[in-house]
């Protein structure tokens, strides 16, 4: 059945003059929330902090004397590496005849100034052999769990890290290089969801961790930088760290005060609520500027990343405020965070808008919707020829054939 | 195929011009140019030969155009002033297109049979190769020089061809040269007499009134030419009728001719009509003298009668009108004033005369100052004429069934021809009837004229052949070209002959019309042709290189 | 670049024309040139249109440059393009090598995808141009987007390869006025453009 656009029109207009009234407020409590950054306290934050005695709901990253601070970016070197992966996958279908995923990796060496080239390329890997499909706890194999879903996604986003690594393993030069991925550094899909405790083991301890590590060695030998790129955050981290210092609680223990206050009526909500970090970034930062670093505080990160700490900062790439996560020991160092940012805002500008290399990278890894459609034909061709049957179901074939 | 007939007969690719692309036979075949030619290479009255299967044709350009595939080319040319484009549209967008009349035909069987080309009764196909015709094919339609065949010059643009004319066959027929004057006709003349002294085929009666071809002539630029006697001493006799003339121009007459009163008849004063301004009474008055006075004596006595009285009289005598009488006494009586007139008598020029021609020599009678007079001329030329028919044709009687006794072909060449042979006097004419005769007695004409329109169309129907120099005339042309196929076209070849050393030359001894450039005449080298062996003539040949016409032209 | 040499692969062919994709950006013969590809039958064909444009038909190429002091700089700066942008060439098919010599007329099956493409060398084009009959069909050819360009482009290379280079275009200038009857306006700028 085709939309009723008609119907849907007269909602849309209705949702907009919501949207209009809730738009004073907003305005609002954006300024505040400008007003509390510019003139931030940190020893008064840290003190309600220690005073709230983990009764504070949200989760708030580090924050640090700098982290307000506003940078601007330097110079960079003519001759310089980049290298970014993206991935994408073909998730576990059981519409296709075979039990198999696909994970799509595609890479973008850049080197730019003297003899520079670029070498685009996209790596498939078919998953389809039995150990291929699970994940399972090392210590006890027979505890197993399929791999699809959020767990694919992680994997695909360990997989795109080793490849990352595999590349600046290759350049055997002596220019510094930059090291992209796309979204974030924690391995998000594996939070917040009930997975066994063997999957984040797996997956990011043994996983993509051990990866960090290993970059970390690479690090000592070239002049390696990390960093991911995350466009449009949505987060609201600090954002909601005002919260901390707005609270007019003597003590911050949000369920015994607040838990029966609409949100939004909160007083610390009139620094926080409903707006997002890069809400106030934009107006905070200019473009080209950074701010401070902000450590990461997340379980997973904490108990599951082998001791590596991720550290981001918010960027002001002149088109958006982009959030780049970064490891310690690209945080620790001031001339390799300036590095970092350099490269990446000319990756921007080079992008216009968006890292060209990242960009790049995700044209290589893109599987179109046709791309799909003759993989699963691709895989049904295969099982005939071996004389298997196979059969679709009847959902995607309706899929596949429109009729009346 | 017999190889001869390709192999003689294939144009070299040098001289092709292009192919057939249309025609009929009433209106000739229209030729497209071949892109390397340009029609600038092309002139009107040149001979070419168009080749198809099995047989040749032979042809004379009528005209030349230009054509154009696209005809928004007159209006917007395109760029020439580049020349690799004009070098382009030349030929391909641009043509040139000749007509031409398709005259004779040569097939396989005629070349095998030795009987020459045949007048073409068809046409030759599209896309027929089209060429200047080669030295071997005027050879082939004209013969080579010969006993019979006189070399009288080269066809347009073809140097090293001679096209010969058949003397035998002119002979045959009365012939006509005309032209403009100073066209070159005498020139022409000069060489057909020549031709004729050369190939024997007969006597001649030159009745020469500038007195230019016995011994000397002038050029149209006044250069010197040796006449006939300086050429063919022992062949030639030079007869004076102004003796004082002849002398003062170095010339020694073999005789001098005188005319006796008694030798002038009525008939005589009939010719001369229109020339002494007679009328017809006046004229006929003659034939009443004759009887009044006899025949023989009535010239002498009338023109020594005194006026009055017996004047008077003899008018009322013989029933004629007294002033027409009168003006007859008064115009004849000129004739007193003519140094070769004799009240005593003549000196029987006539017996003279036809004693050299028995003998097969050439007479030239001179008229020295009396060239001039138109009356003189006539009167002398038709007078001793008649005398001269009279006794051949006598002569011919009598050897009638006798090859052997007929008297030697006598060809008599005439000047201002028209003024004995237009329509209203013709009849009276000795040389009318010559010409309307055919040959009888083995007696032709040579006429010389600058104006054949006044010469009666029936005489001019008559004449065998006819050799042109440019005429612009409407009615000249007209007169001339009456009766011959392909008339129409060949006006235009006529009315673009160059003014010089050109003609167009037609009818009974040629197979085909021909455009000719007339040898040369007047060099050293030119009078050595002529040379017979056993003359011992010493030529000047210092002047070998002198051009006779002047500026060449580059024809 | 009168060495034989691969210019690059048909990626797309027709009975009429083939499409090749050049291995280098920016390096490809021009218009009028003729090319050869494949092997038995070996087929010729002009090049009529060269093209430079992005790999992908659903990305555009934007401008890079406003910062930059030069158009190298933009190469320079971003060096992903070189992998991105690709020159393609159209070459319309004109004929092909039989036992028997020259055929000047299409064949009657396109050229295979990924059969190399090499421009023809001097010999090749000399014997290929002593005969234009397939003039015509070129002048009136639809696929073509400047027919006299192509044409004129061809004939100027081919006399090059002759050794009377002017009565080489004296022919060829007499082969376009007796099929472009009627056009003497066109016949006067080909021939213009040919003459330089």
């Amino acid at each position: 059945m085709s939309l009723d656009l008609t119907h849907t029109a007269l909602q849309i207009d209705s949702m907009s003059e919501n949207i209009k009234n809730s738009r004073q407020n907003h305005i609002n409590r954006l300024s505040k929330a400008l007003g509390k950054i510019r003139s931030f306290d940190i020893k008064f934050h840290e003190s309600r902090i220690i005073n709230s005695l983990g009764m504070f709901n949200w989760n708030i990253p580090d924050i640090s004397a700098g982290s307000f601070d506003k940078f601007n970016a330097g110079d960079f070197p003519e001759d310089y590496y980049i290298i970014a992966t993206d991935g994408s996958h073909i998730d576990v279908d059981r519409h296709i005849p075979v039990n198999c995923y696909l994970i799509n990796i595609g890479s973008c060496v850049l080197k730019y100034g003297n003899n520079s080239f670029a070498e685009l390329n996209s790596v498939p890997k078919l998953y389809a052999k039995h150990e291929e499909l699970t994940v399972s706890d090392r210590d006890n194999p027979s505890k197993s769990i399929s791999i699809h879903g959020a767990i694919l996604s992680a994997k695909r986003m360990l997989e795109e890290l080793n490849y990352l690594t595999k590349l600046v393993k290759e350049i055997n030069n002596d220019i510094p290089i930059l090291a992209l991925m796309d979204g974030s550094l924690i391995m998000l899909d594996l939070i917040g969801q009930t997975h066994p405790e063997f999957v984040k083991k797996e997956l990011a301890e043994n996983g993509f961790a051990r990866l960090l590590n290993e970059m970390f060695e690479l690090s000592k030998e070239k002049q390696l930088l990390l960093a991911s790129y995350i466009s449009l955050p949505r987060s609201s981290e600090v954002v909601n760290s005002l919260r901390v210092s707005n609270c007019s609680f003597s003590e911050i223990h949000c369920d015994l005060n607040c838990s029966k206050i609409v949100p939004g009526n909160r007083i610390c909500d009139e620094v926080s609520n409903e707006i997002i970090d890069r809400e106030v970034f934009s107006e905070y930062l200019s473009p080209g500027e950074r701010s401070g670093i902000f450590r990461i505080n997340v379980d997973l990160v904490n108990n599951y990343y082998l001791g590596n700490r991720i550290y981001f900062f918010y960027l002001n790439t002149g088109e958006e405020i982009a959030r780049v996560e970064i490891p310690e020991w690209i945080a620790d160092r001031e001339d390799l965070l300036e590095l970092t940012h350099s490269l990446i805002l000319n990756q921007c500008e080079l992008g216009h808008g968006y890292p060209v290399s990242l960009m790049e990278a995700h044209e290589q890894a893109v599987i179109t919707s046709s791309d799909r459609n003759h993989f699963v034909e691709m895989i049904e061709i295969a099982i005939n020829q071996n004389g298997m049957k196979s059969y679709t179901s009847e959902k995607n074939l309706s899929k596949r054939l429109r009729w009346l | 195929m017999n190889s001869d007939f390709k192999n003689n007969f294939l144009s070299k690719n040098e001289d092709v011009l292009g192919m057939v692309v249309s025609g009929s036979l009433t209106n000739g075949v229209e030729v497209k140019l071949n892109p390397d030619r340009s029609v600038s290479d092309i002139k009107i009255g040149r001979y070419v030969a168009i080749e198809t299967q099995d047989l040749k044709f032979f042809g004379v350009v009528t005209d030349i155009e230009l054509g154009a595939t696209d005809q928004t080319l007159r209006v917007n040319p395109p760029e020439v002033s580049n020349p690799f484009i004009a070098n382009v549209i030349k030929g391909t967008t641009a043509y040139g297109v000749i007509q031409v009349e398709p005259m004779l035909i040569l097939s396989q069987e005629d070349f095998d049979s030795l009987s020459g080309p045949q007048p073409a009764k068809t046409i030759p196909p599209h896309f027929s190769q089209v060429s200047f015709a080669s030295d071997l094919d005027v050879e082939t339609v004209f013969g080579l020089e010969s006993d019979t065949n006189f070399w009288l010059g080269n066809p347009l643009d073809m140097d090293s061809a001679k096209l010969c004319l058949n003397i035998e066959e002119l002979i045959k027929r009365s012939n006509g040269v005309f032209g403009k004057s100073g066209t070159g006709k005498t020139f022409l003349t000069r060489l057909l007499l020549l031709g004729i002294i050369q190939r024997g085929a007969a006597s001649q009666l030159v009745f020469d009134m500038q007195s230019e071809y016995g011994w000397k002539g002038f050029s149209e630029e006044s250069k010197e030419v040796k006449g006939l006697k300086q050429i063919f001493p022992s062949k030639v006799a030079i007869f004076s009728l102004d003796e004082e003339s002849s002398k003062r121009r170095g010339v020694n007459p073999d005789y001098v001719v005188r005319i006796g009163y008694e030798d002038i008849e009525p008939a005589d004063i009939s010719v001369l009509k229109q020339t002494l301004n007679l009328s017809d009474i006046a004229a006929d008055a003659a034939y009443s003298l004759e009887r009044y006075f006899g025949p023989s004596k009535w010239f002498k006595k009338f023109i020594s009668l005194s006026g009055g009285e017996e004047f008077i009289d003899l008018a009322r005598d013989l029933n004629v009108n007294q002033s027409a009488l009168s003006s007859l006494k008064n115009r004849l009586s000129r004739f007193k004033r003519f140094n070769f007139m004799d009240e005593l008598g003549g000196n029987d020029s006539v017996s003279q005369i036809l004693s050299y021609l028995d003998r097969g020599m050439h007479v030239i009678l001179e008229f020295g100052r009396y060239g001039s007079d138109l009356a003189a001329y006539m009167l002398v030329a038709n007078l001793l004429t008649r005398r001269i028919y009279a006794r051949y044709a006598i002569s011919a009687e009598k050897a009638l069934g006798d090859p052997t006794q007929q008297p030697t072909p006598l060809v008599i060449t005439i000047e201002e021809a028209h003024k004995f042979l237009s329509s209203d006097i013709a009849s009276q004419t000795i040389f009318g009837t010559i010409a309307r005769e055919m040959r009888k007695h083995n007696v032709t004409l040579l006429v010389v004229d600058q104006r054949p329109s006044s010469i009666d169309e029936e005489i001019m129907s008559q004449l065998g052949t006819k050799i042109t120099c440019l005429l612009d005339n409407e009615k000249d042309l007209d007169s001339v070209l009456t009766g011959i196929s392909g008339n129409r076209k060949l006006r235009s070849v006529l009315s673009r002959l160059e003014s010089k050393q050109q003609a167009l030359i037609f009818g009974h001894s040629v197979p085909m019309p021909m455009v000719i450039k007339v040898r040369d005449y007047g060099t050293a080298i030119s009078y050595a042709d002529f040379q017979i062996e056993d003359v011992d003539v010493d030529f000047d040949f210092s002047e070998d290189n002198e051009d006779l016409f002047g500026k060449k032209d580059n024809s | 670049m009168s060495l034989s040499y691969r210019i690059g692969e048909v990626v797309e062919s027709s009975s009429i024309q083939f499409t090749v994709q050049c291995y280098d950006l920016y390096k490809s013969p021009n218009i009028g040139t003729l090319v050869k590809c494949g092997d038995d039958p070996q087929l010729f064909g002009l090049v009529y249109d060269v093209s430079n444009k992005s790999m992908d038909p659903a990305r555009r190429a934007v401008p890079r440059g406003r910062n930059e002091n030069n158009e190298e700089g933009v190469y320079l700066s971003n060096p992903q393009l070189s992998r991105l942008l690709i020159t393609e060439i159209k070459c319309v098919s004109v004929g092909y090598k039989s036992i028997e010599g020259i055929e000047q007329s299409p064949i009657s099956l396109p050229p295979k995808i990924h059969s190399f493409v090499l421009e023809c060398l001097d010999e090749e084009l000399k014997e290929f141009s002593s005969s234009l009959d397939f003039l015509p069909t070129l002048l009136e050819s639809a696929i073509l987007t400047s027919n006299d360009e192509v044409i004129s482009s061809f004939l100027l290379k081919s006399s090059k390869t002759h050794n009377d280079a002017s009565q080489f275009l004296i022919y060829a200038g007499k082969e376009l006025a007796f099929n472009l009857n009627g056009q003497l306006i066109r016949l006067n700028n080909l021939l213009k453009r040919i003459s330089k």
